[in-house]
């Protein structure tokens, strides 16, 4: 074999050697992180309302390394999540006051030290696993503008969050302005007055003219509308009855000024608002309303009118209410003959 | 004889210093006059599947091709001594500095070659404490007639410490012996050398590469066109012009929101309110705690809310899904469905069951990519006869919780 041996010639060619780096098949290498990055993590805030105090920030996040833990570091910045960057303070976030509230995965954790941004909370080193913790802060004044912020926490085994951390984890989160929602509802007041109304249903109304018949002394005639009342007004409703007593030009038909029942030849009208049975008259209020005749018009057999008198009434809303009134007239043998009428205005007033 | 071999080398040596300028890669010896074996191959080179200093379990991929006055020749081993000095054979071979060394094992995958010399069988061993490589093989691989190719990657290597440029020396051979009795200042020591070649490999320093990606969560909840042309406080006004009627239901559709995370897990939307709609006196509208159609609270007082996604973000947008209670049940909560405004008559239930709730109820998901603009959330609206008239209001928090 022939062999090159002259080590000085080959020292030319060693200058001139041109040296190559062989490719490297897996590319650019990425560098170690120094310390470990949380696992799941995620914070939750009980009202994202920009500028609102009271808040509870509720954080998760998954301890990746197992080891000494004496302290954990919460700290609120406006630009970035990782550490190594500057932390903007957010305008307006006011972490000073929190209370550290409830902690799980971690126990035996209290506040070293708190400022507007930023959390420190310490136990004495000890011993923690790889877990989930969570650690729920109230009193916590949201920053004043709206747009996404960053909580960067951060875990360190010394007891005062000093020296190098462990873990480090970032969340996002958003402020934003709440929606103000209102809604009106109108004041509402159904009224309609018939000889008859199926149900409540003010479109059923019918008639406006009763026909007491013929008057005797003997007997006690009768006769009875109906009205009814719907409404929203807060404070309920009256409904006022108005119109003078049964008149036959300068004659009248005395009414009764107390509660009477009839008395057959004696001169006098009267009405309530009440089923009758002296006579069969009337009927008692219906339907899912809760309103009620007044007092003087509330009882049976027994009858009164004095013009303007208020004959019905609820406190309160009333989601639909039929009275019955009862017309009852008798009259002695001495009344002036003639035809005696009336015209009887129902008033319904709402108390909003 | 050795003067005259010195001058005759001289111009020899300056001949390839000034190829090597010219060309990128050439052949670090030139063969002398001489045409008997050994040989040297061409196309050789060493690819390392890591540069880095000390780095372990590297694959060194070995090619080499016989040179054209090679063949034929039955090769039976093959010898790859590592050096730190020179490539130059015969010369003495340092080892690369530790913890350089390679190991028996091998692999012939041959790279695809055309004529591939598959040393796949033989028998892998160690000289020089790690720092060569031998293979053998009584049977060989007979080249014949056309230069044969041989690739075969070295398993195990570590890297030497030392940054920058160390040395292969390849070797041949018809025999067994002169593989296992190879030395690097004979290299002929056990017989049979065929072919012989140099190559320089380097270790470099690794370039590290850092690129943060933040977290990111964006929401905004508005009630104007868009996110960036509100003003003021977002705020609706439930009821033909405000007023809310006991025969006919009232849908407002201007409450929408915009959602981005890269949460690898996603993003929840949840609505709360402090009370519900509460008017004069404490009187309220109730929110819906069950289901309900829109056909169904007409003369009720009640209010509830439905989402549905608006615009998707270019690329991906992640996937946005309405919460089972918020999606409208069986007729879809979606604009198709959903008409702002009065109305008797509709299919899609409402629902709301945040009032007082801490973090709020979930309305909806939102999985990682560009996210979606202009997510709509209906609130519909209906007064009983009997409500108590007045001013009703409420305030309604919209909350996006990301779970990185």
């Amino acid at each position: 074999m022939r062999r090159i041996s002259n080590v000085a010639g080959f020292g030319v060619l060693l200058v001139l050697l041109i040296l190559f780096s062989v490719a490297n098949d897996e590319g650019l290498m990425i560098s170690k992180v120094s310390a470990a990055e949380m696992g799941t993590r995620s914070l939750e805030l009980s009202d994202s309302t920009s500028g609102k105090s009271g808040v509870t920030y509720n954080t998760s996040f998954q301890i990746s390394t197992a080891g000494t833990l004496g302290s954990v570091e919460f700290q609120f910045c406006s630009n970035s999540t990782f550490p190594s960057d500057v932390c903007d303070v957010p305008a307006g976030i006011d972490a000073s006051g929190a209370i550290f509230t409830k902690e799980s995965g971690i126990s035996g954790f209290t506040i070293l030290s708190q400022t507007a941004n930023e959390i420190i909370i310490s136990r004495p080193p000890a011993p923690i696993l790889a877990v989930n913790a969570t650690a729920l802060f109230t009193n916590i004044t949201n920053p004043t503008n709206s747009g996404s912020y960053y909580l960067r926490v951060l875990t360190f085994p010394t007891d005062n969050a000093s020296g190098a951390y462990t873990d480090n984890g970032g969340m996002a989160f958003a402020i934003n302005s709440p929606i103000s929602v209102k809604a009106t509802v109108p004041p509402y007041l159904y009224f309609c007055t018939g000889n008859t109304i199926a149900g409540t249903d003010c479109s059923t109304a019918s008639g406006d003219f009763i026909d007491l018949g013929q008057l005797l002394s003997t007997r006690t005639s009768s006769g009875q509308s109906q009205m009814v009342v719907a409404t929203n007004a807060q404070n309920g409703y009256s409904i006022e009855a108005t119109g003078a007593t049964l008149t036959s030009g300068n004659n009248t038909i005395p009414p009764l000024s107390a509660d009477s029942p009839p008395q057959v030849g004696v001169s006098q009208f009267g009405i309530n608002l009440r089923a009758n049975s002296n006579p069969t008259v009337g009927a008692d209020p219906y339907g899912p309303g809760n309103g009620q005749p007044t007092p003087n018009y509330n009882r049976p057999n027994l009858y009164r009118y004095i013009n303007g008198d208020v004959v019905a009434t609820n406190s309160s809303v009333e989601d639909g209410r039929k009275f019955t009134v009862s017309y009852v007239t008798d009259i002695s043998k001495s009344q002036p003959p003639g035809i005696y009428a009336s015209t009887f205005t129902y008033v319904a007033m709402g108390n909003f | 004889m050795k003067t005259k071999l010195r001058q005759l080398l001289r111009p020899v040596y300056a001949a390839p210093a000034l190829a090597l300028i010219a060309v990128s890669v050439l052949p670090i010896f030139m063969q002398t006059a001489d045409a008997a074996a050994p040989y040297q191959v061409v196309t050789r080179s060493i690819k390392m599947s890591n540069s880095q200093t000390s780095a372990g379990s590297v694959t060194y991929d070995v090619t080499f091709s016989e040179s054209s006055s090679s063949y034929p020749a039955t090769i039976k081993g093959i010898v790859v001594d590592f050096c730190s000095t020179d490539p130059i054979p015969g010369d003495t071979c340092t080892a690369p500095a530790a913890p350089f060394a390679v190991t028996s094992t091998f692999t012939n995958d041959g790279d695809s070659v055309t004529n591939n010399a598959s040393i796949s069988g033989w028998t892998g061993g160690i000289l020089n404490s790690g720092r060569t490589f031998d293979a053998t093989s009584a049977t060989g691989v007979a080249t014949s007639s056309t230069a044969y190719v041989f690739n075969f990657q070295l398993t195990g290597v570590t890297n030497t410490a030392t940054l920058g440029s160390f040395y292969a020396r390849i070797f041949t051979y018809t025999t067994t012996a002169g593989a296992t009795g190879y030395t690097d200042t004979n290299p002929n020591a056990g017989g049979g050398e065929q072919d012989y070649g140099g190559i320089a490999l380097s270790t470099a320093n690794v370039v590290d590469v850092t690129a943060k990606v933040q977290e990111q969560l964006t929401f905004c909840v508005y009630t104007a066109t868009t996110c960036a042309t509100q003003s003021g406080t977002p705020a609706v006004s439930l009821g033909n012009s405000g007023i809310l009627s006991s025969t006919a239901y009232w849908v407002d559709n201007s409450t929408k929101y915009d959602i981005q995370t890269n949460a690898q897990t996603g993003a929840t939307v949840t609505a709360s309110a402090p009370t519900t709609l509460t008017g004069p006196g404490g009187a309220t509208i109730n929110a819906l705690t069950t289901a309900a159609t829109g056909t169904s609270i007409v003369g009720a007082s009640e209010w509830g809310m439905c989402t549905y996604a608006g615009t998707a973000g270019g690329g991906t947008s992640g996937t946005f899904t309405p919460n089972t209670n918020y999606n409208g049940g069986t007729t879809a909560c979606n604009a198709t469905n959903v008409t702002a405004g009065s109305g008797t008559t509709s299919g899609v239930k409402y629902y709301f069951n945040g009032i007082g709730s801490t973090y709020g109820d979930p309305i909806a998901t939102q999985g990682a990519g560009s996210g979606y603009t202009g997510n709509v959330v209906p609130i519909i609206a209906s007064t009983s006869a009997a409500q108590a008239a007045g001013i009703y209001t409420m305030t309604l928090d919209f909350i996006a919780t990301g779970t990185f």
